[in-house]
């Protein structure tokens, strides 16, 4: 007997108990069972939908946004094309965005940023403005390419919907736009033109956000009152009801401020060095309306000249919170905001770095030359300010002389105020979602978990910046690991509303933010 | 040809798959294999070394036999499903070739009572690999578990009816592990952990034997528990330069040592083997594998990893029991052929499956034949195959304590084994 025959007399019984063996398992049926048309799929919303990332909308963070993705299942349910409305491959990097160089010691990340993209600019106008600060004065190039499925529009607020001619102060908007819709057409009316059969829908972030993230300084944000925010977001339901299409589709809630490492980074820290300090209160200088209209006239001349040096005292320097000692925790809900964390570490020491800084954005923001008279006003209150009230020889943050600039400071009421908005959105929300029988992803909750640190399916993420996975540079926006965590919310809750078998995400295979 | 395979087999290093409940592998004797595995009242020839060194003294020739297997093993990966999330994603493992062998060397003169031994074999070992990219690449992409025993024994015939014997086990082998960390991307990929060291420890089997009557055997083994010390091990981690700089997240240049300890198991064995006619015989064996020594899988670094000094994962394996029985034919006189069957509990409690290990209750079908080449020589060989249950590692199942070691999703364990193997007596 050869070795030939030996293996075969020994292979020969082993095959046939193969035959009755388990099959192996294999995934299930996936599809829509005709439940959902998803020929159609129209994304709704602001940043976040756009591809936002890192402080800019560049190529590599389209190609990734939420809508993207979840287009990418549609696709293994029948699901038709979907177009984004990406910047061309020579102006990929957009509108700039934030760089991680490195990190000065372990708590100070390196930021720089990459510049705008010349190629995506319409004329040479734009040059002399930093996108991330002022992104309504720049003007992109439109975009020319196919129908175009992602109507993500950074900066856009539920208030905004159905202002005419939008894409003039918003060229995230206006460069979807033929150059003749500009000045006319509403951001409404462009979802609607677009027929969808399906669509998903995140808005209402922005009507709160642009106030809390400037520290409730009430020039740079202001939050939409619930009854605009109804009326329009209504309007827009109303619209996409009346389609022939009939679309199905998905609402998204807001997530509370508390849920982004733009608020929660920093906060923690500064409680932390502000106890081993032996120091329990700090102090922010707040513009309030009695500062503006009445203190302020009284000693400012027309063209910013200070009159009247005794008043400085009674310049609006709050005591913020004090912190209890016992358990480390503010006696209200303070935040410092994530643009605070190069101050971080002056606190209680002489130092004038965050206000000769503010000033120093002021003045690129607004490069007009003297007369100061036609600065706007804040601007003129800061260089008041930092002329006669401030004394950075004395102990930053703590000291009345020296407090913390309120832009960097959202206190206990400008918070409170902030998460009032949002819960009355969200119920606005969740009204129309149960009102037109479509499905509701709760986006507060989903941003609480990832923020509570979690764990599942293999995947990790926390609020941490820069190593918590979901959130970007920005501490605002997501990285492509949140797009794809985010893009599965809105799956689940289709597949939860209409019984489809759309399949989610392997988040674990998209990253997070990429440290040097 | 016989001499050629021989020198592969040499050269081919052990190194595993996990396909006996846990790691162990069932793979000592090609004879015994093709039955089942079964061996304890067995007194085929020096292979009693590992089944039960009582039975040595029971061998009629002194004998020298090498042999090897060839493990192709392969896990099926589905992703945990959701009704209203549900998952096209699956995996498999990739199959690298195991080569567990057993060496085995008998010598007594003649008449005497005691006999001596020496075997050189691969009770323990796995070694699984993932695609570096799926799912579960933060728990685990690829896991090496080896080790070889060395045991010389002596075992001593109290009587016509009666063996006792003893050996003493020299253990050495080794631990790679490679995990990513996907919190941490880098330009090109995620980052990745990697640990490596060698291990050894000490441990014996004994055993006794006893003749019931002239066609009953009956044989008891015990083979201690072996903890695998790997003392200064190299732990490895592939990360943005920042973590193992400024941030100090990992040890500077990303490396560091690291010591654990891996039990490996002892094992109860009570075997019966009946002579059923001129050409039959018939084994039944029973294992019971203290596998609860393997409470967790722990390794403390030299340097702080991440913010810790140690990780642990938790594993609480429970005891388990393997049953076995086995066949053997004596076709004619050159041929034999076997067949067995067994069923392999897992130690693998509900909640603690991991990738490394994602075990399940097994059925196990052997077939084998022998051939007498002459007086002297024989060659055997055997073909197992192993069927795992398919099992759920659901969500709720995994501990709240340590997540990040399980994977959710269903997963199938299937292995085949061929192996062959020479005998010679003198």
């Amino acid at each position: 007997m050869n070795f030939k025959a030996f293996l075969l007399y020994s292979l020969v019984p082993a095959l046939a108990m193969l035959s009755s063996c388990q099959p192996d398992p294999v995934p299930p049926n996936i599809g829509t069972d005709g439940k959902v048309d998803l020929s159609n799929y129209v994304a709704i919303g602001n940043s976040v939908t756009a591809g936002y990332a890192s402080g800019g909308l560049f190529l590599e963070g389209q190609k990734v946004a939420y809508p993207v993705l979840i287009a990418g299942q549609f696709s293994l349910c029948g699901g038709g094309e979907f177009n984004a409305p990406l910047f061309a491959p020579e102006e990929s990097d957009g509108t700039g965005y934030l760089r991680l160089d490195g990190f000065l010691d372990a708590s100070t990340p390196i930021l720089s940023s990459v510049p705008l993209d010349p190629d995506a600019v319409e004329g040479k106008s734009a040059d002399a403005y930093s996108p991330t600060l002022n992104p309504d004065s720049i003007v992109l190039k439109p975009y020319l390419g196919p129908k175009n499925n992602n109507l993500g529009v950074p900066g856009i607020k539920v208030a905004d919907i159905q202002t005419a001619g939008y894409g003039n102060p918003n060229s995230f908007f206006g460069r979807m736009l033929a150059k003749e819709e500009k000045s006319t057409a509403t951001y409404l009316q462009k979802v609607i033109e677009q027929k969808p059969t399906v669509f998903t829908c995140w808005l209402g972030n922005n009507d709160v956000l642009g106030y809390a993230t400037a520290g409730g300084y009430v020039d740079l944000g202001q939050i939409t009152p619930a009854a605009e925010f109804s009326k329009n977001y209504s309007a827009l339901m109303q619209g996409l009801a009346a389609l022939p299409t009939k679309p199905r589709g998905a609402l998204s809630n807001v997530g509370d401020i508390t849920s982004i490492p733009f608020f929660t980074t920093v906060t923690p820290s500064v409680k932390k060095s502000l106890s081993l300090m032996g120091k329990y209160s700090i102090r922010e200088f707040k513009f309030d309306s009695v500062f503006q209209n009445t203190i302020l006239p009284a000693f400012l001349s027309d063209s910013g000249k200070i009159l009247d040096t005794t008043k400085v005292l009674e310049w609006p320097v709050h005591q913020l919170a004090s912190l209890n000692s016992v358990t480390g925790n503010f006696d209200g809900d303070v935040f410092l905001t994530l643009t605070f964390s190069p101050y971080a570490s002056e606190l209680g020491k002489p130092s004038g770095k965050a206000w000769k800084d503010i000033i120093h954005n002021l003045v690129n923001t607004f490069t007009l030359p003297p007369p100061y008279d036609v600065y706007p006003k804040e601007f003129l209150e800061y260089l008041a300010w930092a002329k006669s009230g401030l004394d950075t020889t004395q102990a930053f943050g703590v000291s009345i002389r020296n407090p913390i600039p309120d832009v960097f400071v959202l206190n206990s009421n400008e918070s409170a105020r902030a998460r009032n908005a949002v819960s009355m959105y969200n119920q606005i929300i969740k009204n129309q979602a149960d009102a037109y029988g479509l499905a509701h992803v709760d986006a507060n909750t989903f941003l609480k978990n990832i923020t509570r640190g979690s764990y599942f399916d293999a995947i990790s993420t926390s609020a941490s910046y820069l190593s918590g996975g979901a959130f970007s540079l920005d501490g605002v926006h997501l990285t492509p690991k949140g797009n794809a965590l985010a893009a599965n919310e809105f799956i689940k809750a289709i597949n939860g509303k209409y019984g489809t078998k759309i399949p989610v995400l392997n988040p674990g295979r998209f990253k997070g933010v990429i440290l040097p | 040809m016989k001499k050629k395979f021989l020198i592969v087999a040499a050269f081919l290093l052990f190194g595993s798959q996990a396909f006996s409940g846990g790691f162990q592998v069932a793979l000592q004797g090609q004879r015994q294999i093709g039955m089942a595995h079964t061996g304890t009242a067995l007194a085929f020839d020096a292979s009693s070394v590992f089944f039960n060194p009582g039975s040595l003294a029971f061998t009629i020739k002194n004998n020298v036999s090498v042999g090897g297997s060839l493990i192709r093993s392969r896990v099926k990966y589905i992703a945990w499903q959701e009704t209203d999330a549900p998952s096209n994603y699956q995996s498999e493992t990739e199959s690298p070739l195991g080569t567990p062998f057993a060496l085995y060397a008998s010598y007594g003169l003649k008449d005497s009572r005691f006999k001596f031994g020496l075997g050189v074999y691969t009770p323990y070992g796995s070694s699984v690999k993932w695609p570096s990219d799926w799912k579960g690449y933060s728990v685990l992409r690829s896991l090496k578990l080896q080790s070889v025993f060395i045991q010389p024994t002596v075992s001593f015939r109290l009587s016509d009816k009666i063996g006792i014997g003893a050996g003493f086990v020299y253990a050495t082998g080794g631990v790679e592990l490679q995990k990513g960390i996907g919190a941490l991307a880098l330009q090109n990929g995620f980052s990745e952990a990697g640990l490596k060291g060698s291990a050894n420890g000490l441990g014996y089997n004994i055993g006794i034997h006893a003749k019931l009557s002239e066609d009953l055997s009956f044989g008891l083994d015990y083979r201690s528990r072996v903890d695998m010390k790997v003392k200064d091990g190299e732990a490895t981690f592939i990360v943005p330069p920042s973590t193992s700089g400024v941030l100090g997240l990992f040890p500077p240049g990303g490396k560091t040592s690291f010591s654990a300890t891996l039990p490996l198991p002892a094992t109860l064995s009570a075997g019966l083997a009946w002579k059923a006619g001129p050409k039959l015989l018939l084994a039944l064996d029973y294992n019971l594998v203290y596998w609860s020594a393997y409470k967790e899988l722990r390794f403390d670094y030299g340097a702080s990893v991440n913010g810790a000094m140690s990780t642990a994962s938790p594993r609480n394996y429970k005891d388990a029991s393997i049953i076995r029985f086995g066949a053997e034919y004596q076709a004619s006189q050159k041929f034999a052929v076997r067949a067995g069957y067994y069923f392999d509990q897992t130690p693998v409690g509900d909640g603690y499956m991991t990738p490394e290990t994602p075990d399940a209750n097994r059925n196990c079908f052997t077939a084998g034949l022998g051939y007498h080449v002459s007086d002297k020589l024989s060659v055997d060989a055997s073909f197992l195959y192993v069927e795992g249950n398919t099992r759920e590692q659901s969500p709720s199942d995994i501990l709240v304590n340590a997540p990040d070691s399980f994977v959710p999703g269903t997963y199938k364990i299937r292995v085949f084994v061929p192996g062959i193997s020479l005998s010679y007596n003198f």
